[in-house]
Formats: structure tokens, C-alpha cells, sequence
């Protein structure tokens, strides 16, 4: 919609309505036969309607409904009867609205009822019909699959790091109307997800980011051979990280529960919780003991982080979209990682970036646009709420310059600090979705 | 056999529901089943509501709703096994808390980006302001027409006493002693685990159709379910801070982030977004 406007004296059309309305706080009646209203516009050559917001007063079995006409100049644009609550629309007359800044409509309601009549009002008022809000919109082809089938496809292919990509990069608005993207799972046979998608899709691709090391390879191969030859194919991974939780292991406790906990109640493990489970002690007393044991066997991190970043470098030298220096110099700054398998925004921001230099996007898009309004789309984005508490010693011994001493962590519904989230653990407690 | 609890209500039963199915003592074999009050359709209760569904309810939490009885509780009443225990709640409401929710046009265009309706930030959406004088504008506005907010909190007392007359678990004097302290609500009708939680844990006294002994179990483990949980937090309206002051909130948090599907932001962030339209990802 391109313009909303609200009736009554907070509104915004106060200025606007010219004989027949008596306005109120937040809404105005239509009184009298006829009313006129010079609806703004946005001085442009687009096609518009206008739909009113309204009410009609009614008698029940004398007046059921009021007839309103609404005319612009000679010509009748509709004709309703309104009763309860409800919204009418109108096309305007292109050629009244071209370069215009507003249009006069003409409102005609005969129907006029005096509350003072059939109520106990001493309302003398001849109303009609009550209007509440009124909104310009632009007639433009509707975005269904059937009009965008001629666009050319832009196909990401992957595990739900690639389907957050396909969201994020399918709400720019430099690329809407331009591109269909599409998300291709690719865990299943590539016939399997046939269904979800136009028939040639694939064969009709300008580009695809294909996720590396992940899904079934018969899938990326068949995808792969399904795509024309022009498509430029770029490989992305997701990097994984573990220094930030040195403590990963495998919990035996880890089992799904139907209908509960799929996976399992707590995905990730840790060894040295697991080593607590029979310890039955109050709060303070298990947290000094978990901390006691945690900084016993705390394992050389900056090791461990050189094992991440020759990962990254390995991952970049398989794929076509490079991250581990990007990711290396903003690892203590920013948040990467929500959990060792999990990317958080700033990485995935990172990978969109990235991805949308490319050239059949480059050929419809301006670049540095493109990322003005990554920027906007992803602000305040907190991607999966799926975060692993990070150790205290951890965060301190790489100066996370966005962790807190308070730092508490998003867990699907809940959220949580290290500390409830370590003892929780302990104790395999249930926790809600 | 699995007995079944069957929640009737609002969206404020699937958090009842889910409380049920995650409590960890009446995991084995009672199940909850929520049946939308606000989303059933006339031909659900051929399809999804079947004799199948009906036959092994033994208890029904049924919210309270002000007005005659309507064809779909009606025929819920014409399904339930006989002897179904009933307990009825009252449903939680808070429009006071956001006295703008009123009128914008775009929701009936676009009904799934911004809900929530803000009539102010509806009226600014013709503005083509930088942020600042926006929000400026916005504040202005809202604080020239702010409405005496004790006369719309006995406007929502009222609504609470007259469903809480047909109600077992009562709410309007619940609400009233607790909302100042306690964040109850994340819109006008989403409430938090603050508030789930004592409404599951009455509704859990209330029914004898569950053993007592695991009755009080689960109520004793509920609170540690959800002393983390967040509510139904998907959509958080922000409050606005003279709604705050006004109202002497004292957990408000000025620099609060509201979640908003997959985005957190301030009250500013939002109310610009909102007056924009602005899409977000999930």
C-alpha cells in the first residue's frame, strides 16, 4: 500500500475532507447526501485504488444497510451497500490521477439516519456512514508464482543456513521482481523436492550457490547436471567452529524423545557436565565444582582455533566464496557462531555479501545498493535461536568485546545465562520449546 | 490408555498445551490436545475433530468467552465423551497496554506484516522523514493523544470480570495485582510464561480428572519449566515509554529489544518499521 490514511481529528485526512463529514476523534461520519473528500497523491503516473474503511448506521429492519456511491467528476467509480464494518475499494480514473498531487471524490449516501430517531441519543446528527481509514494502492501485477514464472531463476541449494540465505537475499528490494529464488533442500533425492518447484526451474537458473559439504552428493550431482550450461554455479560452505566450546562431547544421555526433544533435550554435549550427573548438591556448591574442573582440563583454545581456522582454509579452497580471513578478524568483535554448527547473522551476512557479487546480479543490481539494503534487512537480526552458552574463561580469554558478565543466550523459547544453562544440563532438566 | 486434556481457547491454549506436554510428570500418559477456538473451521469438526479425537478426552479446559454460546463450542459440547470433566478459564487480555491499536488501512492489504495496529504510526506513514524526525514526530503525537489509561485499564477490568463470571480459574484481580510488577504480556492477547505458568498450574488444582498426587507434581515442576521461557514472544509489541511511566510498569526496561519474528528491536526500531511497513525476516 502506498499511502494510509486515518479519519477524526488524529488522523491524517483532517485537511482534506471538504462538506458533508462531521469528524470525530478517530474517525468521521458522512452526513447529509453527499460528501467530498481530495484524496492526496503521489503526483505520479501510476494506476491507483482507493479503499475506505467504514461502517454503516443501520435500523435493523427499517435501514439494514446504507447505498454509497462514490463518483470522481461524472463518473460513478463503485456502488455499495454497507452495513457492519467493512471495506470498499474503487479503481481511480487513470487519467485524473496522472501527476496529480490529489483527486476530489464525491461521496453520495441517501441514506441518512437520525440516532436521535430509533436510539436513546439525543443525537440530531444526519448520519450516514462512518469512515475510518482510507489506503492508496498501486495497481501492479500481483507477485504469484504464475507471474514470475518468466523471471530468470536464481536457484540456493543447501541445508536451512542455505534456506536463511534464500530468505534473506529473496527480501532485498533491488532484487524483487528481478529474480525468483529459489531454495532447494538438498538432504533429499533432488525428484523428492520436485513438487515444491516449477517444472523448469532448474533448467531455466542464471545462477545457483550451491552449499558445499553438506546434503547427499546424488543431489548436488543431479543438480548440478540439471542446470543449463550458462548458469554460474558458486560453491559456499559453512564453517564451523569449536574453540568457543572446548569442553564437545558426546552426552550417552543425548537420545530423542518422540514428540519432546528431536534430537535430543540437549543437542550439544559437554564432557565435563556429564561428568556431574551423579553429584546431587545445591546450585552454588555443582557450579564451583563444574568451574573446578572446567579450568582443571581447559584445553590450549588458541590451539584449538588455529584447528578451526585451517578448517575455514581448507573449506575456502573448495568452495568460490572465501571467508576464513574475513572470518579470523572478526571473530572477537562480532558473532559468527551461535553454536559450533549454527552460523549466526553476522556470518551468514557475510556469505550474502559475498554471494551477490555475482554477475547475473551484478547486471541488474548496483552492488553497493545491494549491501545498503542488507544492512537494513538483517538489522536486528538474530537468526536461529539456537545459542550455546560460551564458558565464561572462554569469552574472557578471547576478548569477545560482545560478551557480558550478564550474557544470557536465546534457546529456542527461552533464554538463559552459562550458568543455568550448565547446571540445567547437569541435571538433564526439561525445558519448553 | 492415554487420557486426554482438551484445551478449547485462543492462541493462549498452545502455550497451555505445550506446558502440558513438556511437564515432565504427566509426560507418560496424559496428553493435551488444543483445539484453536479463534482458527476452527464448521467442516474440522467432521475431519480433524472426529469421534477419533473425542474418545479419549477426559477433561476439557475450556476458555470463557462474553456473548451466547456459538456453533463451535456448540459442537464441541454435542463431541465431548460423556462425563468429561470441565474446567473454564477466562482468556487474558491487554489493550490498555497499547491504547493505539485502532485502525490502519494496510492491514487489510498486507494482514500478516505488522498485526498489531498503531493508528499514530498509521497517520505518520505519509511522512517522508529521516529516523529521528520521525520518531520525533511519532512521540509527539502520541503523547498529545495519549488517553487516560486507568479509564481504558477499567475498560479491560470489565471485559475480565464478565468472563471470569462463567470462569473456574479467574483472572481480573490476578491481572490487576500483578501486571505493574510483572511482564504478563507480549501484545494485547500474547501473554508470557509469567503468565501462562499460574494460569496452567490453577487449571491443574482445579481438575480432579488428573491424579492429585501427580497433580501437584507437575505444578511444582512448572515454574522450572518455564523460569527461562519467554512466552509467546514471536510478535513483542513495544510498550510505549509514557505508557510505561503512566501506568508506574516497573519492569520496564527502556532499552529493552522486542522480539519481532527474527529480529530484536528497540521500541524505536519497531515504531519506525512499523510506520515504514518494513519487511523482516523470520
Amino acid at each position: 500500500m502506498e499511502s494510509a490514511f486515518i479519519f477524526g481529528q488524529v488522523g491524517n485526512l483532517t485537511e482534506c475532507l471538504g462538506t458533508g463529514w462531521s469528524v470525530e476523534d478517530t474517525y468521521a461520519w458522512a452526513i447529509g447526501y453527499e460528501s467530498t473528500i481530495a484524496l492526496p497523491l503521489p503526483a505520479d503516473n501510476e494506476t491507483y485504488r482507493t479503499r475506505f474503511t467504514v461502517h454503516g448506521l443501520t435500523n435493523a429492519g427499517i435501514r439494514d444497510a446504507q447505498r454509497l456511491i462514490v463518483k470522481a467528476g461524472d463518473a460513478v467509480l463503485g456502488r455499495f451497500a454497507v452495513a457492519g464494518r467493512t471495506t470498499v475499494e474503487v479503481a481511480l480514473p487513470p487519467a485524473l490521477t496522472a501527476g496529480q498531487t490529489y483527486i476530489v471524490l464525491t461521496l453520495l449516501h441517501p441514506d441518512a439516519l437520525r440516532p436521535c430517531d430509533f436510539l436513546d441519543s439525543p443525537d440530531t446528527r444526519p448520519l450516514t456512514i462512518c469512515f475510518h481509514s482510507a489506503g492508496l494502492v498501486q495497481d501492479r501485477p500481483e507477485a504469484t508464482p504464475e507471474t514470475q514464472t518468466d523471471l530468470p531463476v536464481g536457484i540456493v541449494a543447501g541445508n536451512f543456513s542455505a534456506l536463511q540465505l534464500t530468505r534473506i537475499v529473496s527480501a532485498l528490494p533491488s532484487l524483487r521482481g528481478k529474480f525468483k529464488i529459489h531454495y532447494i533442500d538438498t538432504h533429499p533425492h533432488l525428484e523428492e523436492t520436485a513438487h515444491t518447484r516449477p517444472p523448469d526451474t532448474l533448467s531455466s537458473a542464471v545462477f545457483c550457490w550451491l552449499q558445499h559439504g553438506t546434503g547427499r552428493a546424488s543431489t548436488t550431482q543431479a543438480l548440478r547436471a540439471a542446470l543449463p550450461a550458462d548458469c554460474g554455479v558458486r560453491r559456499f560452505g559453512i564453517p564451523e567452529l569449536h574453540a568457543f566450546w572446548p569442553f564437545l562431547g558426546a552426552d550417552p544421555r543425548a537420545v530423542r524423545e518422540a514428540d519432546r526433544y528431536i534430537p535430543a533435550r540437549y543437542r550439544f554435549g559437554d564432557r565435563i557436565a556429564m561428568g556431574l550427573t551423579q553429584h546431587a548438591m545445591n546450585d552454588d556448591l555443582l557450579y564451583m565444582i563444574y568451574n573446578g574442573h572446567a579450568e582443571q582440563e581447559m584445553p590450549d583454545l588458541n590451539a584449538l582455533l588455529a584447528i578451526d581456522v585451517l578448517n575455514w582454509k581448507r573449506l575456502d579452497a573448495r568452495c568460490d566464496v572465501k571467508l576464513a580471513s574475513a572470518l579470523e578478524s572478526s571473530l572477537r568483535r562480532e558473532r559468527p557462531f551461535m553454536a559450533p554448527t549454527i552460523p549466526g547473522p553476522a556470518l551468514l551476512r557475510m556469505l550474502a555479501e559475498r554471494l551477490l557479487d555475482t554477475p547475473a546480479i551484478r547486471d541488474v543490481a548496483s552492488h553497493a545498493d545491494l549491501l545498503l539494503e542488507l544492512d537494513d534487512i538483517m538489522s536486528g537480526y538474530v537468526g536461529r535461536r539456537e545459542e550455546l552458552p560460551i564458558h565464561p574463561s572462554v569469552a574472557a580469554h578471547f576478548q569477545l568485546s560482545w560478551w557480558r558478565e550478564d550474557q544470557t543466550y536465546r534457546w529456542y523459547g527461552n533464554r538463559w545465562g552459562f550458568r543455568d544453562y550448565i547446571l540445567d544440563y547437569i541435571r538433564w532438566a526439561a525445558w519448553r520449546p | 490408555m492415554t487420557r486426554k486434556v482438551l484445551i478449547y481457547a485462543n492462541c493462549q491454549g498452545e502455550e497451555l498445551m505445550l506446558n502440558g506436554r513438556f511437564v515432565p510428570s504427566l509426560a507418560d500418559d496424559i496428553a493435551f490436545e488444543w483445539i484453536p477456538a479463534h482458527k476452527v473451521a464448521l467442516e474440522d469438526w467432521e475431519t480433524l475433530y472426529g469421534p477419533d479425537f473425542m474418545r479419549d478426552v477426559v477433561v476439557l479446559w475450556e476458555q470463557t468467552e462474553a456473548g451466547p454460546i456459538g456453533p463451535h463450542r456448540a459442537a464441541l459440547y454435542q463431541r465431548l465423551p460423556p462425563g468429561c470433566e470441565i474446567v473454564k478459564f477466562s482468556p487474558m487480555t491487554a489493550l490498555f497496554m497499547w491504547p493505539f491499536s485502532g485502525n490502519d488501512p494496510r492491514i487489510a492489504v498486507d494482514p500478516d506484516r505488522y498485526p498489531w495496529p498503531d493508528s499514530m504510526a498509521a497517520v505518520l506513514s505519509t511522512e517522508r522523514l529521516g529516523d529521528d524526525a520521525l520518531f520525533d514526530k511519532y512521540m509527539e503525537l502520541t503523547a498529545s493523544r495519549m488517553p487516560d489509561l486507568e479509564r481504558r485499564l477499567r475498560l479491560d477490568a470489565a471485559r475480565w470480570r464478565a468472563t471470569d463470571e462463567m470462569a473456574d480459574v479467574k483472572v481480573a484481580d490476578w491481572i490487576e495485582g500483578t501486571f505493574r510488577t510483572t511482564k504478563l504480556f507480549h501484545t494485547s492477547g500474547h501473554i508470557t510464561a509469567a503468565a501462562s505458568g499460574p494460569m496452567f498450574k490453577q487449571l491443574l488444582q482445579r481438575t480432579q480428572g488428573i491424579d492429585r498426587r501427580r497433580a501437584g507434581s507437575a505444578i511444582a515442576e512448572t515454574d522450572a519449566l518455564l523460569r527461562h521461557h519467554q512466552g509467546q514472544d514471536f510478535e513483542c509489541v513495544p510498550i510505549h515509554p509514557l505508557v510505561a511511566e503512566r501506568l508506574g510498569l516497573t519492569w520496564y526496561d527502556p532499552d529493552a529489544l522486542y522480539r519481532w519474528h527474527g529480529h530484536e528491536w528497540t521500541f524505536k526500531e519497531y515504531i519506525l518499521r512499523y510506520i515504514r511497513w518494513a519487511p523482516y525476516l523470520d
